[in-house]
């Protein structure tokens, strides 16, 4: 509750689109990929140590790990079609001997399936992410305050943790 | 505007993955801890307990203490537990998530032992212990002398079926050829002929060649007819030959079959036809599980291992390998010592290439022990390999033990039967293959100097009881089959027949009533045959007696005759000759 508090603080607020937008694209990445490997380390890296919000990083990683559930089979044919095409096998021979391709976890089909479709999909996720944020400050959150069930909620419990979360 | 760099992000990166690190490394014996039981109890599809984990860095080794590994088909037994599991393992392969481990040492290894508690079981499991409260009731109802004659496979049956087949087999033929023989006419046409033949004065060469002519051609029907009658002659013997046995079998089937079916007649058969699985099946299991531990525990294990691999493929994902490293197998133990305890005396077993991916390493996981006298036994040696493939197991594995001290060691203790081994020694030896998962192999099991206590509430179970106190010897013959992980023991002896004797002795009017009655039944369905074996055997002799006749006649007509004109002709030459020389 506190986190959707947040979360709404931070889409009304002075925020930059830009931050909401890398938060919601980080957190798409930790949620559709297993949480063990260097990647999860680069993210929290990326989100903790430049100004990304890190409400909507946890918001888009809850969301998307319940979206990878069904997703993981999927995900796993993927990585190993990858990982058993001819042509890339002495890429992934190569790497397989380094150290850090082995930290990566390359070799597993649902590690690397998983993140090759996230890291795909991460630039679209931004764009369209920056533009929602954008198209909700200018034409929703207006409308959205005005509605009944809004004024509801401006009444009850939840407003009031959200107003003092702001404060 | 702000800067994109959040420096207390950096810090708060630190603090967070510092904590996560330090708290691993603080608590890693219990992660140890919990992924070993998590990943052990997978693999045996039952609960698997470790009291307490420690571990070193250099070289990085684990040691597990006090293991316990519920039995899926028991949970109040442990499959097996061990006082200490200790294990040098590479750090290297762990990043490609494969377990090699260079060095393992396994001490005070036990096997069935009683848990505590009763452990918790994942996978479904076939309940396979045996309800023997209700075999040695009261109330058992024997079954009719009909009954048991359409149910059993009668040797008397057998017997009167083979007589039957080879008295069918030999009549028709000895027949044809009976009839086929010379008639006491032609032999009478062979002896005027021949007389004939002598009787007549040669005058003159072609007369003499005339007779020749004839001689032969009487010596050429003789010979033929001749040889019928010894062909009929081989053929008699040869059917008497194969008559003469069947006939005493069907002689001595009925008796066989009565000593077989009488303790069933009297009632007590099926009560007691399993009694060596009832009193010495328990021990013979918990013996076993330390004689075929590699294929009862560990082989199992790590099949379960394997299918679960292939299993997990799907939602998990799957960890594939590239290069030089793909001939590392996902758990290696290169060599082990594992020691087992049975009564306190401690056995050591060595194994070298412990894994389930035999194909990767090109070798297959040797097993021995070679133990010489102890507290215990005289000697004990144990030899197996097995290789574990796509195909399933294969794999074989020999023992031999000899002088195994046995005591106070409880059998039945079952409903109206308890029993106690209070001494004896064990000597067993036998061999088991494995092909495809599947078990084939015998092995005998020799008690002596027995000295075992027991004591019956009924009938039944006395005479079960007064057997087993007098018994001083017993072989148990083990069949041993089934697939991996459920192993099949089946024990068998003499001790039903004896028991069933002892029951015999002491039978009811009723149940002596019902036993004559069981033999007249066997013998009636002989009585018949016999008298016709008896007469077919009279007839084929009556037959060879006449053919012999025959034969001696012909020889002697023949053979007197034919010299009778020779030694004529050759008088008349030789006076004619001395006529001549001497002028």
């Amino acid at each position: 509750m506190g986190l959707l508090a947040k979360l709404l603080k931070a889409l009304n607020s002075d925020s930059s689109p830009w931050q909401l937008a890398f938060g919601f694209a980080l957190g798409m990445i930790m949620g559709l990929t297993p949480i063990l490997g260097l990647h999860t380390l680069l993210v929290a890296f990326g989100v903790l140590f430049f100004r990304v919000n890190v409400s909507a990083f946890l918001v888009s990683w809850a969301a998307f790990s319940l979206l990878a559930i069904p997703l993981s089979a999927t995900f796993a044919n993927f990585g190993e079609s990858l990982l058993l095409a001819e042509s890339m096998q002495g890429i992934w021979t190569a790497f397989y001997s380094t150290y850090l391709g082995q930290l990566t976890q390359f070799y597993h089909t649902l590690t690397l399936g998983s993140l090759v479709v996230s890291l795909i999909l991460f630039p679209f996720t931004l764009l369209l992410s920056k533009q929602l944020v954008e198209k909700y400050r200018k034409t929703f959150m207006q409308w959205v305050n005005q509605l009944r069930i809004v004024q509801l909620i401006k009444g009850s419990g939840f407003y009031h943790l959200y107003q003092s979360v702001g404060n | 505007m702000k800067s994109i760099i959040r420096w207390q992000g950096l810090v708060a990166f630190f603090v967070i993955f510092g904590s996560l690190a330090a708290i691993i490394v603080l608590f890693l014996d219990t992660w140890i801890r919990l992924g070993a039981q998590a990943g052990l109890g997978k693999a045996t599809g039952a609960e698997v307990n470790i009291g307490s984990v420690s571990h070193t860095w250099s070289p990085f080794g684990v040691t597990l203490n006090e293991l316990q590994f519920t039995d899926p088909k028991a949970p109040t037994t442990n499959q097996m537990q061990a006082d200490t599991v200790s294990a040098k393992i590479e750090l290297a392969p762990l990043l490609l998530r494969k377990l090699i481990i260079s060095d393992l040492i396994v001490e005070g290894t036990q096997f069935a032992t009683q848990r505590d508690s009763k452990g918790e079981v994942y996978v479904d499991v076939e309940d396979d212990t045996t309800d023997a409260k209700s075999l040695f009731g009261d109330a058992i109802k024997p079954p009719s002398v009909d009954e048991i004659l359409a149910k059993s496979p009668l040797k008397t049956t057998q017997a009167v079926e083979d007589t039957q087949a080879v008295i069918a087999r030999h009549e028709d033929k000895l027949k044809a050829q009976f009839e086929a023989l010379p008639s006491k006419q032609v032999l009478a046409d062979y002896q005027a002929r021949a007389k004939a033949l002598s009787e007549v004065d040669y005058k003159n060469p072609a007369a003499l060649a005339k007779a020749k002519q004839d001689f032969d051609q009487l010596k050429k029907d003789v010979l033929a007819d001749k040889q019928k009658i010894t062909d009929f002659k081989d053929s008699v013997q040869q059917a008497k030959a194969e008559l003469g046995p069947q006939l005493q079998t069907l002689k001595n089937a009925p008796s066989q079959d009565y000593e077989q079916l009488k303790a069933i007649a009297a009632g007590d058969q099926d009560a007691i036809q399993d009694v060596t699985q009832l009193v010495f099946g328990e021990q013979a299991a918990k013996w076993s599980k330390y004689v075929l531990a590699a294929f009862d525990v560990i082989a199992p294990m790590l099949n379960n291992q394997a299918k679960q691999t292939e299993e997990n493929k799907g939602v998990e994902g799957q960890w594939l390998a590239f290069d030089d490293t793909s001939g590392l197998p996902d758990l290696w133990i290169k060599q082990a010592k594992i020691s087992v305890t049975y009564q306190g005396e401690s056995v050591a077993s060595k194994w070298t290439d412990i894994t389930h991916q035999h194909d990767l390493i090109g070798k297959a996981t040797v097993f021995s022990i070679d133990s010489s006298a102890s507290a215990l036994w005289q000697s004990l040696a144990l030899n197996g390999d097995f290789w574990l493939n796509d195909l399933g197991l294969k794999a074989q594995q020999s023992w031999r033990l000899a002088g195994l001290k046995l005591s106070d060691m409880p059998l039945a203790n079952i409903d109206k039967l308890s029993s106690e081994l209070q001494q004896g020694l064990l000597s067993s030896n036998g061999g088991l293959d494995i092909v495809n998962n599947q078990l084939s192999g015998k092995g005998i099991v020799d008690l002596s100097q027995l000295a075992i206590q027991a004591s019956g509430d009924n009938k039944l179970t006395n005479a079960i009881a007064n057997t087993l106190n007098q018994l001083k010897t017993l072989q148990l013959n083990t069949d041993i089959g089934g697939t991996l992980g459920d192993l099949d023991l089946n024990i068998s002896s003499d001790l039903a027949k004896q028991i069933g004797s002892a029951l015999i002795s002491s039978v009811t009017p009723e149940q002596q009533q019902k036993l004559d009655d069981l033999k007249a039944k066997l013998n009636a369905k002989t009585s018949g045959l016999l008298g016709d074996t008896d007469g077919a055997l009279g007839q084929w002799s009556e037959w060879e007696k006449l053919a012999e006749g025959d034969v001696s006649s012909l020889n002697k007509v023949l053979e007197a005759q034919l010299n009778n004109a020779i030694d004529k002709q050759k008088n008349k030459i030789k006076d004619k000759l001395f006529e001549k020389l001497l002028g």
